[in-house]
């Protein structure tokens, strides 16, 4: 549907963080390393929700542990509108526990960061995302042609 | 000795009688009404004393004329007591006049001369002291009934003055009393002289009172006065002759046949001794005989030759010495048959006499014995060695009844116990068990066999009884709690050993050891209740000490608890500050080369990193505070305190976010060791979010309220997270309760707050639900205020 009223010809992403001066800094950074990618900021998962239903971000990376709305919940609620939306979550606590706080929701990630962030680690995640989207893309172009 | 003593006495006494005389002499004539009175008060309690004293004493005195009248002196003296009360001029009984206290005087005097009349008959007879009793209750009350009923004749008639009837009574009064001194007289046997000179002149007293109360018209007159002091006079006499009879002489009375008996033994002895004497002179004067005979004898042969007529007569003279000789030989052994006789009878009552001796002295010394055993082994041991040394019985064994099969296993023994060797007896019907030891027990009272060869019932043990020198046994039953138990055996060498006094000692003796076997159980039971209960302490100490111990353990846990905790909030707080200092650095990396790398973009950098650093560093001191352990007791401010601990919680709290809100009431001050305060505060606050977290409760609150109340700090923390379940609010408290599952709680945390709050501090720590959730309550009394 959004491929027949207006084909994307940019990639964008949606970045979910409540601690602000993080928030800046991963962004500056984020707009540094990857500049032809539109980046939207949230400071908490209800308005990141809202966002993403403005702008259908193909890449949403978001913190965890947020006081209005949390990642989880966020991502829940992304999932049920577009689900092959990449989702990448970082958090302070493992995979593991993510995985137990939300086993009711039979929620998973695609990708888990870690924190304390390696931006090294968070780019090659972004960039496998991207290359993933990409390749949808021109399948998905394929298969109309 | 006693004359001496009433020699001592009689001066004091006649002065204090005079006294009492005079004084009542003066009180009459001071108020008549007021010397009747006295004189009949101290006649009814001259008249208790006689009950008292005949009553109690009765079986001292064991002379049932004192007792009964002792008895009678009661009812007179009840009777007396309402006569004075009815006397003219007292107003007891109004409406009655002086004819009521005339009519009680007579029924006493009635009730009084029956029964000294009656009293002589009873001497030598039995008298059951309760029925004589009855008997006078039921006669004095038929008698006041009649009096007070109006149904009695009058005696005394205003302006008239005594009645026919009373005055007869009196003369009859007067008959009966002469009889009783009659009949006591003829009964003199019974009394010692003193007391019948003493009992005699108390009844010619009685008589002389009654005739003066014969002559008076007015019941104020001189000759009613004379009358009540003779009546007082008599009743004192008889006091003094019961007194006499039953606490000066009882010993005389009780030794009396004893005495009369040894005086009997003595003249027995002297009598023996004057014909011993006799004998002697007896024997002396043959010798003297058969001297003369012996020269007479010469004499003839020197005159054989010389005469052959003289042989004649010398024969003639010879039959006849030797006539006489036979006689006296006669003579003497007649007497040495009667001295025998006597010495046998004298032998037979010394060896009762030293027999009774023994067995009272087997007796002492057995109670001795029982005074000083405390165990039943030694204390049987005891007895039958005191039996066979004291007693000089021949064997003295005790045996204990075997429960399981009636046999009787010998328990203690001393004397010829080779008698006892494969001895069988027991206590069920068989030849074995028949004897009088089986007899003892089975009837739990005691058996005497005095013809311990010739009984057909000790027939089993004729043989070895005969070989030991067994002529006569007793058996004495053994209770313990009122339960036989078993018997002592005793043997005597002698066939009719055992007299009634002797049975009487062994039955006391069989008494004594049974109390003495009751006492050991007593002693017995209590040592073990003793034991049991030192037992019983040295538990309760470990117990104690397990307690101690556990509770060790326990705020060592709490502590360890307390440490993963802290850590857990110390990784949680630093981790996003980390993450923030971790992006500062790779940012710096990232853009170095590029124009945005300025002098402005490091420095903002580095002073940002140093602020988060601070920070941490700052967040890393508020926990190091909170584990350094509280050096004393000081005051903190309760709210301080709070902040404080939030401090530490922060970042614990806001994901989820939880809301905390802080009202203060006032600002009270607590005395204590405020980190001890802060872990209560943080297991409570941790507990709060570990349920909102569960629980997913949306929009999370937690109110901590702050106040005073009466000289207390009071701190609520609620929230809003659903409360306890009622089932377990109860054990919230409770060592190792937990609800979080055994990896996240160790069910120490709220036990250690209580712990800390109300042994620590002397406060309160509760908890209750809300309409939202659970609200802990602090109480903890105030500190200095500031």
């Amino acid at each position: 549907m959004e491929s027949k009223t207006s084909p994307k010809t940019s990639i964008s992403m949606l970045f979910v963080e409540d601690d602000e001066l993080i928030l800046e800094i991963q962004a500056s950074v984020l707009i540094a390393k990857f500049p032809d990618v539109v980046l939207y900021t949230a400071v908490n998962g209800r308005l990141g929700l809202e966002i993403f239903k403005m702008h259908t971000p193909e890449i949403v990376i978001t913190d965890i542990n947020m006081s209005e709305m949390c990642g989880l919940q966020m991502s829940g609620n992304i999932r049920a509108l577009k689900p092959d939306t990449k989702i990448i979550a970082m958090t302070g606590k493992t995979g593991q526990s993510v995985r137990m706080n939300s086993d009711d929701k039979e929620f998973e990630f695609d990708n888990i960061i870690v924190k304390p962030v390696i931006l090294k680690e968070l780019f090659s995640v972004i960039d496998r995302c991207i290359g993933e989207i990409e390749q949808n893309a021109s399948r998905l172009e394929c298969s109309m042609a | 000795m006693n004359d001496q003593e009433s020699k001592f006495v009689k001066p004091l006494s006649l002065f204090s009688c005079a006294a009492a005389l005079v004084g009542l002499y003066l009180a009459s004539r001071y108020n008549y009404l007021l010397f009747h009175s006295l004189v009949e008060i101290f006649t009814v309690i001259v008249a208790s004393g006689i009950f008292i004293i005949a009553w109690n004493t009765r079986r001292i005195l064991n002379n049932n004329y004192f007792l009964l009248v002792g008895i009678a002196s009661l009812f007179v003296g009840t009777i007396d007591l309402l006569h004075t009360l009815a006397y003219k001029g007292i107003g007891v009984f109004p409406g009655y006049g002086p004819n009521l206290a005339t009519q009680l005087w007579i029924v006493g005097r009635y009730l009084q001369s029956f029964s000294l009349f009656a009293a002589p008959f009873l001497l030598g007879r039995k008298l059951r002291g309760g029925l004589a009793m009855a008997l006078f209750l039921v006669t004095t009350t038929l008698l006041l009934a009649a009096v007070f009923g109006g149904v009695f004749p009058d005696c005394f008639v205003e302006g008239k003055g005594l009645t026919p009837f009373k005055k007869g009574s009196e003369y009859f009064i007067s008959f009966m009393f002469l009889g009783a001194l009659f009949f006591m007289r003829r009964k003199s046997e019974f009394f010692e002289r003193q007391v019948l000179r003493l009992i005699s002149a108390a009844i010619a007293l009685f008589i002389a009172a009654e005739l003066a109360f014969t002559i008076y018209t007015d019941v104020y007159g001189i000759s009613n006065m004379v009358g009540h002091f003779l009546k007082l006079a008599g009743f004192f006499l008889i006091y003094k002759a019961l007194i006499e009879t039953g606490l000066v002489r009882p010993y005389d009375l009780l030794f009396r046949e004893i005495k009369e008996a040894y005086s009997k033994l003595q003249s027995a002895n002297e009598e023996l001794q004057e014909q011993s004497e006799e004998l002697h002179a007896q024997s002396e004067e043959l010798q003297m005989q058969s001297e003369e005979l012996h020269v007479q004898n010469q004499e003839l042969a020197r005159a054989w030759e010389e005469s052959s007529r003289a042989e004649e007569t010398l024969k003639k003279l010879n039959d006849e010495l030797e006539n006489r000789v036979t006689e006296r030989t006669k003579e003497l052994a007649d007497t040495i048959h009667n001295l025998q006789l006597e010495i046998v009878e004298r032998v037979t009552a010394q060896e009762s006499v030293l027999r009774l001796n023994q067995l009272y002295l087997v007796l002492s010394e057995t109670n001795q014995a029982i005074v000083r055993t405390k165990d039943r082994e030694t204390l049987f041991n005891d007895i039958c060695r005191i039996a066979v040394e004291d007693g000089s019985f021949k064997l003295a064994w005790v045996g204990l009844v075997d429960e399981n099969n009636g046999a009787l296993n010998v328990a203690a023994s001393k004397g010829a116990t080779g008698y006892l060797d494969d001895l069988k007896i027991t206590i069920t019907d068989e030849p074995a068990g028949i004897g009088p030891t089986g007899l003892s027990v089975r009837e739990g009272s005691y058996y005497i066999c005095n013809d311990f060869l010739g009984s057909p019932i000790t027939r089993p043990w004729h043989e070895k009884g005969r070989t030991h020198g067994f002529r006569a046994s007793a058996s004495i039953a053994l209770k313990q709690e009122g339960r036989v138990i078993g018997a002592m055996t005793l043997y005597a060498e002698k066939k009719d050993f055992f007299d009634q006094q002797q049975v009487e000692l062994l039955q006391q003796i069989g008494a004594d050891v049974s109390f003495a076997l009751d006492n050991i159980v007593r002693e017995t039971c209590r040592q073990a209740a003793e034991r049991a209960l030192r037992e019983e302490t040295v538990e309760r100490l470990r117990a104690t000490e397990t307690l101690r111990e556990k509770e060790q353990m326990l705020i060592q846990q709490s502590r360890q608890a307390a440490m993963g905790e802290m850590i857990g909030n110390i990784a949680h707080q630093w981790r996003q500050p980390l993450n923030t200092l971790g992006l500062f650095t790779q940012r710096l990396g990232f853009f170095y080369g590029q124009p945005i790398f300025n002098q402005e973009f490091l420095d903002t950098s580095v002073a940002k990193s140093m602020e988060i650093i601070q920070h941490m560093s700052k967040t890393i001191d508020d926990f190091r505070n909170f584990f350094k352990p509280d050096k004393a007791k000081g005051d903190f401010n309760v709210s301080d305190a709070i902040k404080n601990t939030l401090s530490l919680l922060e970042g614990n709290f806001q994901n989820p976010s939880i809301h905390i809100e802080i009202i203060e009431n006032d600002h009270p001050v607590i005395n204590g060791y405020q980190n001890e305060f802060t872990q209560v505060l943080l297991n409570i606050l941790t507990n709060a979010r570990d349920a909102i977290i569960e629980r997913e409760i949306n929009d999370a609150r937690v109110i901590i309220t702050i106040c005073s109340e009466d000289d207390c700090a009071v701190v609520t923390i609620a929230d809003n997270a659903g409360g306890i379940p009622e089932e377990i609010i109860n054990k919230v408290f409770d060592p190792y309760f937990t609800t979080k599952g055994p990896q996240l709680g160790t069910g120490v945390g709220l036990f250690m707050s209580k712990t800390i709050i109300e042994k620590n501090m002397g406060g309160r720590l509760a908890v209750r639900n809300t309409a939202t959730g659970a609200e802990f309550r602090i109480e903890v009394g105030n500190g200095i205020q500031n």
